[in-house]
């Protein structure tokens, strides 16, 4: 009985053409495909991508990483053809430089039933010099036609072994097939690091290798006695290569979704990073492997750890803006405004110190590892549990192996009272466990001075809050007359700072007029946009014509007028990644209406509350009238700041119904 | 003591020599009237343009400016170009602080060199030398100077003593020198109300511009060119990278264009010829001739940008272009022209600049200009013009990049100016249609459709590129005013003959109408224009405003409401007519349905300021009207 099911599937599967992933042999059938058969809105597919990267030992250059990269991708229709254009980053200005070789490309088209192949010639590749040491090799294919298949393949060499970037199985198009090799010998260990959603098998197996090469035996330089220049001598040592090897089969496309943090974290892809040598007769030599061999490793270093040492060259400073404070978290805090006015951030983000923390100190400016690295070394004078924080911003994804290349950026963590307070010098508007949005990524890698090292969490665990009152009164023109106070705390008001910081009154009311449309504010006031550690407050007031509407003999009135939403942010059906709001939230508003005379309350909007998932977001709406005067109040929270995709349609549905609640009506009825 | 003196006189010698332009560095001496609202002020700008030496432009460039705050850092421009045939002799850039003492100097080795290569061009030669700076206070000054030598004279740049918003200019200088047989030509505009003076030799112009405040941007205003003081310049004889070049005339110009760029270009292989003759052997006139051939290139071709000959200037020869399958808007273009030249059609290479400001070539400044090349085809009488580089563009459809602008085309004889079409009001039209049911729950259903014409078509053409989920998010995008919206069964219809772009599709609205007790209170009109349609609002609006196009934009809704329910009183009809636009709308009860018309219009035209805050108001009636009511009382 299986066996006949596997004979059935046998044929199955032959009936489908066999593809054949040589270069060269594209065939009628794939120039044929009109859509790609799983995914019709594709404008392209990857029908196969090898790559097979191996590190050889040439005597001339020692060990070289050669990679070899064969793609073919079918391109359905015009929208596709930014596909017959590829970029290959090459670095140089080091001792070697990586380069490209043996590039070789094809478009092959379907004219009257036969395949007629267009070659790339060299009018149709540009070298470009980016910046000193980053150029780009660029090549762009003839003949693209809707249907057409293009294929390249070429040689990349480098000589950097410590990483092998990442190779990415999946595409914001469909990727029907890739291969992916690595060879590497046993004298260096590359830990491997895989990402993404979508499971996929990684073979690993070994197998025996040879290196030949020749020495010159018997060689000396004996000074005065003269010297032998000894004898060539062929030689060869036996070792066993370690061979790593993917293959995957029908990828979906990558779709990008509102709302969404860096959607590379979520792209299926592998890459490996050199852990540790061992070559013959040496110690082992480790370069990473853990995340605490990864941090040891960053912390030895001469631009991290050895700035944290760099003698004492602010003392006079600090001590005057430390005179007789004693108290611990003052410290903290006068230290950290004073490295905040001291530096300004360059704007070059990096875990490792660029100028020097002694120098950034003496120029006033530096990279984020300048400006960081000082705030820890002047907090630990102090005598402060001062350590640096290492961090992957959101644009960077997040870092889920142990690699040095995955973190970007470092800021200060101060362990007061068994809590860690965070703080980012190179942000002259944060404050203390106050950190830029972008920072927010889920963990970061608090390094002490020893070396050891423990994940501290970069999400916020308190609300960002928005208190707002409003008092309305409805005069016999049946205009209304209105007056709002807010406060916004937390992640709010920092970014209110970012927003409304060094505008002036005309800017600061067009934006805010912007943010609700349809009113125009009469005068707006903002208090504490400069200190960071009290609530934005603003004030302001203004008339709005259409807040009520008259039809017939009655009023409709809406409550909460600019503050109710006016669409949710959430309208497609499915959604493929994570929803990320940054971080917890919290809006309450209590709005007060006094109604015009002569007028009755006839219906009023019912009291509700939803909730959604278990404690992740909830909205009240209470509502009451006494003496011809309504009050509103609506607390709407978020307390969970990813929002999983199985919980999209709650999400939705949620959204829906406050925003729904939100437009419901006062009806007035004339006395 | 000796030494003392010589230190203390080199220190002095600097300032003396520039206090004669009566300037320091101090941010502090800026006069109020130049910073107030400013991101930065220009103190000081002197740039010499010098043509002396035949074949070769020397500019030598010295700015002083003043930087407010981050977004002033725009305005120091400490940056210089260079190419193949052009190079960077000398930069630097010295910063001083508030109190204008000198905190850093920056040598041309510290400066990044970067590619010149926009995200739009796969490769062009260009270069840049850039200085990047992190100010660690502000307010600061810098000084920037540089010195370029080019062998292109072709390109005189522009004077703007005003260049951009927000930012003051106290000092601007700009020198053209110049053989005194090569005579100079000059076009000096608005220069009315302001301080600029004037001095002029045979060899040379110097025009001198004092104290001008900022200027603020606002919506829809006329185009910095119309508003401030500028001056073009231009010779009769030019060089463009290397290559000698003769103007003077349009006429004399466009046949140096065509005959030193474009006609040798334009071979085609004997068998392509043969090819393109044997498309169009059998069609009935030129027309259908020509349009065989347009659909031939956009089915053959697709827009790649690389920029190398000439600077830029010479398109790629059309046989690459045939072999490749790509190339830009000049080889594309003069690809076309070389297959229609195959089959003796008559067309001209047509320079213009493409922008949806419908900017002009300016016709009495003869020299290169543009941004941007069109194919004008001769149809009979008429001159029909190609976009060549985009594969959905219909036949002869211009759209807001091109329409409506003076162009030059390229003839054998000679350059010729000419006008690309213009859409009118009538032709800009947006219809939406849609028959819409209440039932008894609140919620809406219905069918809706939309016919998009002129200005209106282009911006639907990438409908057609959108998957099916891609185009019901746009939908929902568009739509944004109805809750708990669904839509279905889109359907898109393209006709690139009548140039007419169809949209149809079924949504349903769930909880459209709101409950009020037994009865419902829901908008008339699913399609409304929000608060957002209003122009912005300013306190003190300098400019005038400018409709750039005329157009129509209609609803014509049914809307029906369910059993058992009665309407209760409906809106007056509303009839809005002023200079610049007019609205109105038309309510009619026939049973258990309303329908209800709507059309608002736009007329083109120049507006003064004074009629800013009626347009405003204008917009907000529209928005009130577009929102209004029905009440439907249960009976």
């Amino acid at each position: 009985m299986h066996k006949i099911t596997f004979i059935v599937l046998l044929l199955c599967s032959l009936t489908n053409y066999a593809q054949d992933f040589r270069f060269g042999k594209v065939s009628k059938e794939e120039l044929q495909e009109e859509t790609h058969p799983e995914d019709p809105d594709a404008n392209a597919a990857v029908l196969y991508r090898e790559q097979y990267s191996h590190i050889d030992y040439s005597p001339n250059d020692g060990f070289v990483l050669t990679t070899e990269v064969f793609e073919r991708i079918k391109i359905y229709n015009n929208d596709g053809f930014e596909w017959g254009t590829h970029v290959i980053p090459v670095y140089t200005g080091g001792s070697k430089d990586e380069n490209v070789s043996n590039l070789k490309a094809v478009t092959y088209t379907l004219e009257d039933g036969k395949i007629e192949e267009y070659k790339l010639d060299n009018d149709g590749i540009f070298k470009e010099e980016r910046s000193k040491n980053f150029n780009v090799e660029k090549f762009t294919m003839p003949n693209l036609q809707p249907g057409c298949i293009v294929e390249f393949r070429y040689k990349f060499f480098s000589p950097y072994l410590s990483t092998i970037d990442e190779i990415r199985l999946q595409e914001d198009i469909p990727l029907n097939k890739a291969e992916i090799t690595f060879i590497s010998p046993e004298w260096l260990v590359f830990q491997m690091h895989r990402k993404g959603l979508l499971p996929f098998n990684v073979e690993e197996t070994s197998k025996a290798a040879k290196i030949n090469f020749t020495s010159r035996v018997g060689a000396y330089n004996a000074g005065m006695r003269g010297s032998s220049r000894g004898t060539l001598q062929a030689q060869s040592i036996d070792l066993i290569n370690k061979k790593y090897g993917v293959s995957i089969e029908n990828v979906p496309a990558m779709r990008e979704e509102a709302f969404s943090s860096n959607i590379d974290n979520y792209r299926a892809g592998i890459s490996f990073e050199l852990s540790y040598t061992k070559f013959p007769n040496e110690p082992i030599e480790t370069v990473t492997s853990s995340w605490e061999a990864v941090c040891k490793t960053i912390y030895d270093s001469e631009n991290f750890g050895g700035q944290l040492n760099s003698g004492r060259y602010f003392d006079d400073d600090l001590d005057a803006v430390l005179e007789g404070v004693s108290d611990p978290k003052e410290k903290v805090f006068r230290i950290f405004e004073y490295a905040k006015n001291k530096m300004t951030w360059n704007g070059y983000l990096g875990i490792y110190a660029d100028e020097g923390t002694r120098s950034a100190y003496k120029n006033g400016s530096g990279n984020s590892g300048d400006i960081n690295l000082n705030l820890v070394n002047m907090l630990r004078y102090a005598g402060l549990d001062a350590n640096p924080v290492i961090l992957s911003t959101r644009d960077n994804g997040i870092p889920i192996f142990p690699t040095r290349n995955g973190f970007n950026h470092v800021i200060a963590g101060v362990v007061l009272d068994g809590n860690v307070l965070l703080m980012d010098a190179t942000n002259k508007i944060g404050a203390i466990n106050l950190l830029e949005e972008g920072l927010l990524n889920w963990n970061g890698r608090l390094i002490r001075e020893d070396g050891t090292s423990i994940w501290v969490s970069l999400n916020p665990s308190s609300h960002a809050q928005e208190n707002t009152m409003v008092n309305a009164e409805i005069d016999e023109n049946f205009a209304l007359n209105t007056k709002v106070r807010s406060q916004y705390s937390g992640h709010y008001g920092l970014r209110h700072r970012k927003n409304f910081g060094g505008k002036d009154e005309q800017e600061q009311l067009e934006t805010f007029e912007q943010r609700y449309s349809g009113i125009e504010l009469n005068e707006i006031e903002i208090k504490n946009l400069e200190n960071p550690y009290e609530p934005v407050q603003v004030s302001y007031d203004f008339e709005m014509e259409h807040g009520v509407e008259r039809v017939g003999d009655k009023v409709f009135i809406s409550p909460l007028m600019h503050l109710a939403s006016q669409e949710s942010p959430f309208k497609s059906e499915q959604r493929q990644h994570p929803v990320d709001f940054g971080y917890p939230w919290k809006d309450r508003y209590i709005i007060t209406i006094k109604l015009p005379e002569g007028y009755t309350v006839e219906t009023l909007p019912e009291n509700g509350i939803f909730t959604f998932g278990e404690d992740m977001g909830s909205f009240k709406y209470l509502i009451s009238n006494t003496n011809n005067t309504v009050q509103v109040s609506t607390e709407m929270v978020i307390n969970s700041s990813i929002i999983t995709p199985d919980l999209y349609q709650g999400l939705k549905e949620f959204y829906a119904m406050v925003i729904s609640k939100e437009n419901e009506k006062i009806v007035l009825a004339k006395i | 003591m000796m030494i003392r003196t010589l230190a203390l006189f080199l220190l002095v010698t600097p300032l003396l020599a520039f206090s004669q332009n009566q300037e320091d560095f101090s941010a502090l001496s800026v006069d109020p009237a130049l910073s107030e609202g400013a991101d930065s002020v220009l103190r000081f700008e002197d740039i010499i343009l010098d043509f002396s030496d035949e074949g070769k432009l020397k500019t030598t460039i010295d700015r002083i400016v003043t930087v407010y705050n981050k977004t002033g850092l725009r305005d120091v421009r400490a940056i210089a170009f260079y190419d193949n045939n052009s190079k960077v002799t000398d930069i630097e850039a010295v910063i001083y602080d508030l109190m204008g003492d000198e905190k850093e100097k920056i040598k041309k080795r510290d400066f990044k060199d970067y590619s010149a290569v926009d995200g739009g061009t796969l490769y062009a030669d260009n270069r840049v030398l850039v200085l990047d700076y992190t100010p660690t206070r502000y307010p600061f000054t810098i000084r920037f100077t540089a010195e370029t030598t080019s062998e292109t004279t072709a390109f005189v740049r522009p004077w703007m003593p005003v260049s951009t918003y927000d930012t003051g200019t106290q000092y601007s200088r700009f020198s053209i020198i110049h053989k005194p047989e090569d005579s100079l030509h000059v076009k000096a505009t608005n220069f009315e109300g302001y301080d600029i003076e004037v001095e002029e030799t045979p060899e040379k112009t110097v025009w001198t511009a004092r104290n001008l405040a900022p200027v603020t941007s606002e919506y829809k205003s006329p185009s910095f060119d119309k508003r401030f003081p500028r001056v073009k310049a231009y010779f009769d004889k030019f060089y463009l990278a290397g290559v000698p070049g003769i103007g003077g005339t349009w006429e004399a110009f466009g046949k140096w264009m065509y005959n030193d760029l474009i006609k040798e270009t334009q071979q085609l292989d004997a068998e392509v010829v043969a090819e393109v003759q044997n498309l169009v052997k059998n069609l009935p006139d030129e027309e259908a001739k020509v349009r065989a051939v347009y659909q031939y290139l956009q089915d053959k071709v697709r827009y790649i940008s690389v920029q190398v000959e000439i600077g830029g200037w010479k398109p790629m020869p059309a046989a690459d272009v045939h072999r490749l399958s790509y190339g830009d808007c000049k080889a594309l273009s003069n690809y076309m022209q070389s297959l229609l030249n195959a089959i003796g059609v008559k067309s001209y290479y047509t320079v213009l600049f493409g922008d949806p400001d419908k900017e002009s070539l300016d016709t009495d400044v003869v020299a290169m200009q543009g941004n941007h090349v069109i194919l004008g085809v001769q149809l009979g009488n008429e001159v029909k013009f190609l976009e060549c580089t985009s594969q959905q563009t219909p036949f002869g459809y211009m759209g807001t990049f091109t329409d409506d602008r003076d162009v030059l085309l390229l003839t054998p004889e000679g350059g010729k100016l000419a006008r690309t079409t213009k859409y009118n009001q009538e032709d800009n039209l947006e219809r939406i249609v849609a028959r819409l049911k209440l039932d008894v729950e609140g919620n809406l259903e219905g069918d809706y459709s939309e016919t998009s014409k002129g200005i209106f078509y282009s911006p639907k053409i990438y409908l057609d590129t959108k998957d099916q989920k891609d185009l019901s998010d746009y939908y929902y995008e568009n739509f944004s005013g109805i809750k708990s919206l669904a839509v279905s069964d889109i359907k898109l219809q393209n006709d690139r003959d009548k140039v007419i772009y169809e949209e149809q599709l079924k949504l349903n609205a769930r909880n459209y109408a709101s409950k009020i007790g037994e009865d419902y209170l829901a908008k008339i009109n699913p399609f409304s224009w929000s608060n957002e349609m209003i122009p912005p609002r300013y306190k003190d609006r300098k400019s005038d405003f400018v409709i750039l196009r005329g157009l129509i934009r209609q609803h014509e809704i049914t809307f029906e409401i369910p059993e058992g329910y009665k309407l209760g009183a409906i809106a007056e009809p509303v009839a809005l007519e002023e200079d610049f636009g007019s609205y109105q709308t038309q309510l009619e009860v026939e049973g258990n349905q309303v329908n209800y018309t709507r059309t608002f219009k736009l007329n083109e035209g120049t507006y003064p300021v004074d009629a800013y805050e009626n347009y405003r108001e204008f917009y907000k009636n529209v928005v009130r009207e577009d929102n209004q009511k029905l009440f439907i009382e249960k009976l």
